[in-house]
């Protein structure tokens, strides 16, 4: 009775991807076409006919400049944490802070990026107020990879430093970010993965139905997620639907799968701490 | 020296923005409890929880949230009905009995299905579960917070599992060993040895996906109805906090009794959320065994 | 050249070192022999202070580095170029081993590519690797033997120009032949620097080390000439130790 539970579990498990993936192709590989993704949504009721590449374009400039704000800070925090803190209160106090931002649900930092980006500072529905928000919201997540990604780099070579009466700047610069740059990259594209996907936060500061304006910080702009939900939720087009998520998963799929293989191919050098 | 310097730039430019981050978070919290101040001071905590009425628009305007409440416990309540049994299974195959290739295939899997939008999840479960429950229980309409359950189970199904992986990974060699050559079945020692062990962290990674569900806002939105009326089963629908903040949020002005009413669910559904983590890393950190 | 005069060091509440008092002679290799665990490696640490790196490190008494109080310098990192350490461990920087010489002189500000050159051929031959690496100063250093590996870390540190060379048990992860490569190359060295070196092999002190000093439980029992040490010890301890 038990085994049956235990491997009966994995099946489901295994399942659930398959059915995932085998609806998503079968309704809606049909519509996946060049015109599909090159041109804007056409028709009558806006979206039966034509594309989602304005959906497109904006998710991928929602991510760059949620990338673009939060990767640095976030790098620094990590070497904040790995490098310089490391016994120190604030550190401690750090580590409660990320896992508690890590848990926070994402229409909550949509709540307050509307509050303040939207509102309080004025850029209106916007470009520039998702990516700030969506910013805000991959940054724990950015800053726990990134942590691990130093913290696998041999403490070996810190020591050696040390020893050799050269900063922890230099050891940093000459040696711990470059054989951790693999994992860091890995872990900016799971970031970005993490941004494309997320449609609360992007719901309230950013995304449109249809964007008319030319592409700019502040206008508001067309989102893959955000377009899925509204071709169904008004029952516009179910088959384009269908398609908008293969579409999507796919991009998911391809930036996890890069991640995965930066970090297998190149992360050889990096000895892990016991 | 030179060097020296750019030493000192790069510590203080890293502790600066180790402290600005925790300043954003604490600001977070600040901001949702300042814009919901009003309406806590003029309606009430009581009344804003155990008030069963929403009508933001009214004449005379009611603020409750108790169908929200309501609907939030029974959609991630229920999720965790499914998921945590499921979870917790398939986390001991994983670790205990499946063949080493067999649990990386599947750990890679459910490392895919983590990777999966929550849209793409909600969008799957009304295209396809609702139309199937309502085909097989001949409803006329199947969005419940039952579908939303069922859906949020499998979204957060990964996470149970890789809690409980763990956990059991954790568990020294010895322990097996030492029920082995007691001759019981590998069965018995899992679940009277190892599963004891485990069950601290296993109980986390349960509350926590708990916490995940709870806040859980696209797929409860195409998921659980959407209606304003108190969920009396948990094949009725509702409208989990979540949801009500995203439905409403765009169109309430800005300054308003309804602004700063749903900025005051987000204030519930943080502190809720958050108690939940915190809680879990003091249960965690403490007994560390 | 360095001198301990009633040194203590203590992690925490926990002494390590008690009053420890020795002096050790330029141009000389001095070996520390002892029990594992008696603070030998606490005391080479004290020396270079990277012990301090942990925080609740605390010391007392004195060390003085020709005529200087090491624990009075303001930057530790001015000490540890004058005091070089080589681990147990023979560790490669992931560079090219041309960049593992230059790695520390890059940072002191040795610029110019030529002197960077210069400094490369003269410290490989001082460690006798450089037959052996001229033609591929570009590849890798994590491809050297754990022999070569070895001698690289000390020239790393020569190519600073140290004072101090101390070195912890630098051989017993290498194979005899490494070992005399080592022990010859300490020899040469030890015309032009201090060294000490802790060891577990008593032969290797005999063979290399002019005195040797014997530490026990973070106390020095007795200091003397190698020969006279090692053939006629004067504390019960160090008799005790050496007859096991």
């Amino acid at each position: 009775m038990g085994r049956i539970c235990l491997w009966g579990s994995g099946l489901v498990v295994i399942s659930v991807l398959i059915f995932i993936l085998s609806v998503l192709i079968v309704r809606g590989g049909g519509v996946l076409s060049w015109e599909f993704f090159t041109s804007s949504p056409k028709g009558l009721f806006l979206g039966t006919e034509g594309g989602i590449f304005p959906a497109i374009v904006g998710t991928a400039s929602l991510i760059v400049i949620s990338i673009m704000i939060a990767a640095i800070p976030a790098l620094l925090t990590a070497i904040y944490l790995t490098e310089y803190g490391k016994a120190s209160t604030l550190a401690s106090l750090m580590n409660v802070v990320i896992q508690a931002m890590i848990g926070i649900p994402s229409i909550l930092i949509g709540l307050f990026g509307y509050a303040l980006f939207v509102v309080t500072l004025g850029f209106g529905i916007s470009l520039l107020a998702g990516g700030l928000t969506l910013a805000i919201m991959i940054f724990p997540t950015l800053v726990v990879l990134m942590r691990d990604a130093l913290q696998a780099v041999s403490d070996d070579y810190r020591i050696l430093g040390e020893s050799l009466g050269v900063s922890r700047r230099y050891v940093l610069q000459k040696i711990i970010l470059p054989v951790a740059s693999p994992h860091l990259l890995s872990s900016i594209l799971l970031a970005m993965g993490y941004a494309a996907g997320a449609t609360a936060p992007i719901m309230v500061t950013a995304a449109v139905v249809m964007s008319r304006g030319s592409a700019s910080l502040l206008n508001p702009v067309m989102a893959l997620p955000f377009h899925l939900y509204i071709l169904f939720s008004q029952h516009i087009s179910l088959e384009r639907a269908y398609g908008t998520a293969l579409v999507l998963v796919m991009l998911l799929l391809i930036i996890n799968l890069l991640s995965l293989y930066l970090r297998k191919r190149y992360g050889k050098r990096v000895v892990s701490n016991a | 020296m030179l060097s020296d310097r750019k030493d000192l730039i790069l510590k203080w430019c890293s502790l600066g923005c180790s402290v600005g981050s925790v300043l954003v978070l604490l600001s977070l919290y600040a901001f949702i409890a300042a814009e919901s101040l009003p309406i806590w001071r003029d309606v009430g905590i009581m009344s804003l929880l155990f008030n069963q009425e929403w009508r933001p628009l009214d004449e005379l305007p009611q603020f409750g949230f108790l169908t929200m409440l309501v609907s939030t416990l029974w959609s991630s309540l229920g999720a965790m009905l499914i998921a945590a049994p499921l979870g917790m299974c398939c986390g001991i195959f994983l670790a205990e009995f499946a063949p080493r290739w067999l649990s990386a295939v599947i750990r890679t899997i459910l490392n895919i299905l983590t990777g999966i939008p929550s849209v793409v999840y909600g969008f799957l479960g009304a295209s396809v579960i609702v139309p199937w429950y309502e085909l097989v229980f001949s409803v006329p309409s199947g969005e419940s917070l039952f579908c939303a359950s069922f859906v949020l189970s499998i979204m957060v199904v990964p996470y149970i599992v890789s809690g409980t992986y763990a956990a059991f990974n954790s568990i020294p060699a010895e322990y097996r060993e030492s029920g082995y050559v007691l001759g019981v079945s590998k069965m018995y020692v899992t679940a009277r040895i190892l599963f004891p062990l485990a069950r601290r962290n296993i109980i986390t990674a349960v509350m926590l996906a708990f916490g995940r569900a709870a806040g859980e806002t696209m797929a409860v939105l195409m998921l659980a109805g959407n209606t304003l009326t108190l969920p009396l089963s948990w094949f009725s629908k509702g409208e989990p906090l979540s949801a009500l903040i995203a439905l409403e949020i765009g169109t309430a002005a800005v300054g308003s009794r309804q602004y700063q009413a749903l900025f005051a669910g987000g204030l519930v559904l943080l502190i809720f959320v958050s108690s939940i983590n915190f809680a879990m890393y003091y249960f965690n950190g403490r007994g560390r065994s | 050249m360095l001198e301990i005069k009633e040194f203590a060091a203590y992690y925490g509440e926990k002494q390590v070192l008690h009053d420890i008092t020795a002096n050790f002679n330029q141009n000389n290799i001095t070996a520390l022999i002892g029990p594992s665990g008696c603070g030998k490696t606490t005391l080479l640490k004290s020396i270079n202070r990277t012990a301090e790196l942990r925080h609740d490190f605390r010391v007392n008494g004195s060390i003085m580095l020709g005529g200087q109080e090491v624990y009075k310098y303001k930057d530790p990192a001015e000490i540890r170029r004058k005091v070089g350490m080589v681990l147990q461990k023979p560790i490669a920087l992931p560079l090219s081993i041309r960049e593992n010489i230059l790695f520390g002189p890059r940072y002191y500000g040795v610029r110019d590519k030529a002197e960077q050159d210069a400094v490369v051929t003269t410290t490989l031959k001082r460690v006798g690797l450089w037959n052996e690496v001229k033609d591929k100063l570009n590849s890798p250093a994590e491809e050297l033997s754990g022999g070569q590996l070895q001698r690289l870390s000390i020239g790393r540190i020569l190519a600073i120009s140290p004072k101090v060379l101390l070195l912890d048990e630098p051989c017993s992860s290498l194979d005899i032949k490494s070992t005399q490569r080592i022990e010859e190359l300490l020899k040469e060295l030890s015309s032009q620097l201090t060294i000490v070196i802790v060891t577990h092999n008593l032969m290797q002190a005999k063979r290399i080390a002019a005195e040797t000093i014997f530490m026990s439980e973070g106390t020095v029992i007795e200091g003397n000439a190698t020969n006279l040490l090692l053939e006629e010890p004067q504390e019960k301890l160090t008799q005790e130790f050496l007859s096991f």
